[in-house]
């Protein structure tokens, strides 16, 4: 009987130690994340993804050709036909009746999704990064890596990356209780292969075009809104505001690490009576409230309750400084 | 059911077999319910060997990627058509079409709630009791599928049709675009951002969901930071 007790501790402890050697062969959920981040930027890949949300499911495919200057090409697959072309830092909307809108954009940022430098602090205070297994996508050998939300007031996320050159694969956006919002996926893919230019350019010719706002410029100074209370751990990033908007106009970013809040406070004008007014689009939210002459729209990547915090607590940084 | 076709089914299942073969093993099993009930089976093993949810596969999925091959056969002639069609490279495209066909599969509501059954078909006898799809302890618990609405029942797989997107071809409000370029803009400067930005600003408008139309006072999330 001892010696059986003996066998049964040895087996366990063989395990156990198994166990935690196949743990520590697994590469660490967040160096993963960086590593995706510069895979997304860096490599030419196109492929075929579905995307599913509200009840729905779209097909895209995506066009990529990585480098200092990064060039792509989103197109819608299902529904109508419209398209999104990058180059650089210009940025055109083609919609499905030939008209386009070219936006220029103060960063080089992708079209496909980034994830935040997994070094930054406040990740690990607000979301648990765990590489929780394998999988494969679209033909690839995936790593599993979980990021999980510690509370209510953010989303977490599911990721599949490739274990060889760390892109994304398959993403899913998760509530607090763990259920997909939204799922993104690649059911097809190419890596390592240069788009054709045929492939980065519209595919209509003949397009009607119109050059949006003029591009935002980053206030030095002290911004003149800002969100008295802000939910936990979502903390002032940015201001900015276009040179010829009027003043108080302003554009301000929060951000947890992860999650990020856009506030776009403009004038009222004679716009819709759209006070209190809640709108879901995936998982982005916009809660817009009228505060006298002015209206606050709050967009971002996060629950509704959160927007609508955050839009409740934005007051001019006079008032906050008056109040005690 | 001879070997070959369990053969073939497997293939299609890895997106190796050939269009022709595809069109001709789709044909069959349209009119051939064993070699649908063991096409269904191969997709519920898959999903729960990856741990994924079982979701049971539309009666007129076979139709759904003969549509969706049909429209890849003949491109030039289908963009003269509409300009929503499917551009799906000839390799990927039959195992794409497949993938997009498995995920209309009806899931309404929770995981633990069943489709209706008249909804299924011949396929409701391939629903799994959700106990067998339980992952083991060293993985978390698979997602619950609310991503898919009773809605999506009328959704297909092609865009061909247009099903879903009959007067959506309407251009996304130029505010709403604004804000989001915008936002990514600003996101991704900071080398932050959410997931699967910029994709919402070219899928259809059907997406944008009204939540409440007056503010609904959110006690719940203040609550939460409270604690």
């Amino acid at each position: 009987m001892r010696y059986l007790r003996v066998a049964a501790c040895i087996l366990v402890a063989f395990f156990a130690g198994q166990a935690a050697a196949d743990d520590a062969a697994r590469p660490d959920g967040a160096v993963l994340l960086s590593r995706m981040g510069e895979a997304i930027r860096n490599l030419d890949y196109q492929g075929s993804f579905t995307y599913q949300h509200a009840g729905r499911t779209d097909t895209l495919r995506v066009f990529h050709a990585g480098g200092p200057r990064e060039r792509e090409r989103l197109v819608s697959l299902s529904g109508p036909r419209t398209e999104l072309i990058r180059d650089g830092f210009n940025v055109t909307c083609v919609q499905a009746d030939g008209s386009a809108t070219v936006y220029t954009r103060l960063s080089n940022r992708g079209l496909l999704p980034l994830i935040p430098d997994a070094g930054d602090r406040s990740l690990a205070t607000h979301y648990e990064v765990r590489n929780v297994g394998s999988d494969r996508v679209a033909g690839f050998v995936a790593d599993i890596v979980d990021v999980v939300a510690r509370d209510r007031l953010r989303y977490g996320y599911r990721l599949w990356l490739d274990q060889q050159s760390h892109l994304l694969l398959r993403s899913v956006v998760t509530d607090a209780d763990r259920r997909p919002l939204e799922q993104f996926m690649f059911v097809s893919l190419e890596i390592g292969q240069p788009p054709s230019e045929t492939d980065l350019a519209p595919s209509r010719r003949e397009l009607q075009v119109t050059t949006a706002t003029p591009q935002e410029l980053l206030v030095r100074t002290e911004p003149t809104w800002s969100v008295t209370d802000p939910p936990s751990g979502f903390e002032f990033v940015s201001a900015r505001r276009s040179p010829k908007d009027p003043d108080g106009t302003e554009h301000l970013v929060y951000s947890d690490g992860l999650a990020n809040v856009s506030i776009y406070v403009e004038p009222k004008g004679d716009g819709p009576d759209d006070d209190g007014e809640l709108v879901g689009r995936g998982t982005m939210n916009i809660h817009t409230r009228v505060q006298g002459a002015w209206r606050i729209t709050v967009v971002g990547d996060v629950p509704a309750e959160t927007v609508a915090m955050m839009s409740r607590a934005v007051a001019r940084r006079s008032e906050t400084a008056a109040s005690p | 059911m001879s070997q070959q076709f369990q053969e073939q089914l497997s293939a299609l299942m890895d997106g190796e077999l050939q269009r022709d073969e595809t069109m001709f093993l789709l044909r069959r099993v349209e009119g051939d319910r064993s070699l649908l009930a063991r096409w269904s089976g191969y997709h519920v093993a898959r999903q729960a060997l990856r741990r994924q949810e079982i979701l049971p596969l539309r009666a007129d999925f076979a139709s759904s990627i003969m549509a969706a091959i049909d429209a890849e056969a003949v491109p030039a002639i289908a963009r003269s058509r509409s300009a929503t069609l499917l551009r799906w490279g000839s390799g990927g495209a039959i195992a794409a079409s497949v993938a997009v066909a498995a995920l209309i599969a009806t899931g309404p509501g929770g995981g633990s709630v069943p489709s209706p059954a008249g909804q299924q078909g011949t396929v409701a006898a391939t629903q799994v009791p959700a106990a067998s799809t339980t992952p083991p302890p060293s993985l978390p618990a698979e997602f619950r599928p609310p991503l898919l609405s009773p809605a999506l029942d009328a959704q297909t797989a092609s865009a061909t049709t247009g099903g879903f997107s009959s007067g959506g071809a309407a251009p996304i409000d130029p505010r709403l675009q604004s804000y989001l370029i915008r936002h990514y803009d600003a996101a991704g400067s900071t080398g932050q951002a959410g997931m699967v930005p910029y994709v919402l600003l070219i899928v259809p408008g059907q997406a944008q969901q009204q939540i409440s139309v007056r503010d609904a006072a959110p006690a719940e999330a203040e609550r939460q930071q409270r604690r």
